[in-house]
């Protein structure tokens, strides 16, 4: 059964959305929101030092088949991203104690281009909070500084009621 | 924050009770330590019940701080990377500790939502306090933190509602709430004024209001100085009133103008507009009429004068209606 990877933009609860240390000006919600994201002059920068840590949460539970970030600025680019799953608000000491479930080192050619980055399944299969934690970047910089950030996956069983209808029609 | 060393005296509750309890139970005793504390008011604000609410730290300082500036700094950025907002009131030993807390105020505000009071000696530190930003801020959104104690505490819920007419939420809450009412029953009467205007077209329905406030038109120079100047002021769109709201808003301004007496000046708009387009309250019409002291726009710096703070609004409320009913005066006038 193929299951294709959607974008999973519309599930995101964007009122719970939350990133810490990100500077004034330059929130997550360029990174995310519809449009936002599409422009690389609209960027999410952090504030007081390089990492950064954006809780998402999803209005139902999905399962992540992949990630893109894109970042254009290579010293400031992302280096280790660190995903944890259903861990509602975390904040920067949590990330410490508790284990991330996937591990990601970024390279600045698929930062550039915005390559998606396969995620393990198994881990990833039934996410209502995601927190996304920026460890470093590329120039070791005082800033990180990223253009896009999609996650792509599917929503597993959503009633849909137009859908049955449809098929009702078809047979 | 002192003592043998800082400690919770009370965990984040919305219970101002037990807040204001633990207060009483304060002692003055060691030295101040602020790094200490805030770090321990970070850990409880982490382990809060309600993780939605934001986090905001209420230091009071009134010694002279132990800690460097550097060491400061690096606190509040802490503080900042992890969106925790703090207002620092300091008093007692403010030109000590005013280099500090600026650079510490500094690195951690963020987009304005921490604050930094300084309270010379003098003036009562509640009353200082009220007006400052921290209380006005949020519309009146504030925290409460244990100083001596170390205690931090989360956001709370509001205070008053954002003083709109001065100070009446703590003076006079029905005042406030008549007032409220009355602004937004008017805007409600200017919105349906505005509709019916666009819907009903320009000619006809002046023509219609022109007509009926003919008869009543001949209420002298007193009604022709009222009319003339709410004219300029009215805007073009809404100068054609639908007939129907001209009579609830004849009875609306009654009602507005018998509850308050206050202002005579006022009062006698209301008096000066009712005539014009309801002939039926014509009885009601001139309680003695010194009509071209109240008229809006030009005269509104006068008018203000009388109506001060709380009045000022229902003064603009009433203006606003008589603009509406000044032009079918004018024109009554014209023919």
């Amino acid at each position: 059964m193929a299951k294709e990877a959607k974008d999973l933009l519309e599930h995101i609860d964007f009122a719970s959305l939350e990133c810490l240390n990100e500077a004034p000006g330059h929130g997550v919600a360029n990174v995310l929101k519809q449009g936002y994201r599409e422009q690389d002059e609209l960027f999410l920068e952090s504030d007081t030092d390089e990492q950064l840590l954006i809780n998402i949460r999803f209005q139902n539970r999905v399962k992540l088949g992949s990630i893109v970030i894109k970042a254009i600025d290579e010293d400031k680019a992302p280096k280790t991203v660190k995903l944890y799953v259903n861990r509602p608000h975390m904040g920067f000491s949590d990330t410490s104690s508790v284990p991330a479930s996937q591990e990601l080192e970024l390279s600045p050619a698929a930062l550039a281009k915005g390559d998606p980055v396969p995620l393990k399944l198994v881990k990833f299969n039934a996410v209502e909070v995601l927190s996304v934690f920026i460890e470093s970047n590329h120039g070791g910089e005082e800033t990180t500084k990223l253009c896009k950030i999609a996650l792509f996956g599917s929503t597993g069983e959503v009633f849909n009621v137009a859908e049955i209808k449809k098929q009702g029609e078809e047979k | 924050m002192s003592g043998k060393t800082p400690r919770v005296l009370v965990t984040p509750t919305p219970d101002l009770g037990k807040v204001l309890n633990c207060m009483t139970n304060i002692d003055i005793d060691g030295e101040c330590n602020v790094s200490a504390s805030v770090q321990i008011a970070q850990l409880a604000l982490k382990h809060r019940q309600n993780k939605n609410q934001r986090q905001r730290i209420v230091i009071f300082v009134c010694s002279p701080l132990s800690e460097d500036k550097d060491k400061l700094v690096k606190i509040a950025k802490k503080l900042k990377k992890n969106n925790v907002a703090v207002d620092v009131v300091s008093f007692g030993a403010e030109e000590d500790n005013q280099e500090k807390l600026d650079a510490f105020f500094a690195a951690v505000n963020s987009n304005g939502n921490s604050h930094l009071v300084t309270v010379p000696p003098g003036p009562v530190l509640s009353d200082v306090l009220i007006s400052s930003p921290i209380f006005q801020g949020e519309g009146g959104g504030y925290g409460f933190a244990g100083g001596a104690g170390g205690g931090g505490g989360g956001g709370g819920g509001g205070g008053g509602d954002g003083f709109e007419f001065g100070v009446d939420p703590n003076m006079d809450p029905e005042l406030a709430l008549a007032l409220r009412v009355s602004l937004e029953e008017e805007r409600d009467r200017q919105n349906r004024a505005a509709a019916a205007a666009a819907a009903a077209g320009g000619a006809p329905g002046e023509a219609g209001a022109a007509g009926t406030s003919a008869p009543a038109a001949e209420g002298g120079a007193a009604l022709a100085a009222a009319a003339a100047t709410p004219a300029p002021a009215a805007a073009a769109g809404a100068a054609a009133a639908a007939d129907m709201d001209l009579d609830e808003d004849a009875l609306l301004q009654q009602a507005l103008a018998m509850s308050m007496e206050v202002d005579s000046a006022a009062a006698a708009a209301a008096g000066g507009a009712q005539a014009t387009p309801a002939p039926t309250s014509a009885p009601v019409a001139t309680p003695g009429a010194p009509a071209p002291a109240p008229a809006p726009a030009a005269a509104a710096p006068g008018a203000d004068a009388d109506a001060m703070d709380e009045d000022a609004e229902l003064a603009l409320a009433l203006r606003l209606s008589m603009a509406d009913a000044g032009p079918e005066g004018k024109e009554g006038e014209g023919k």
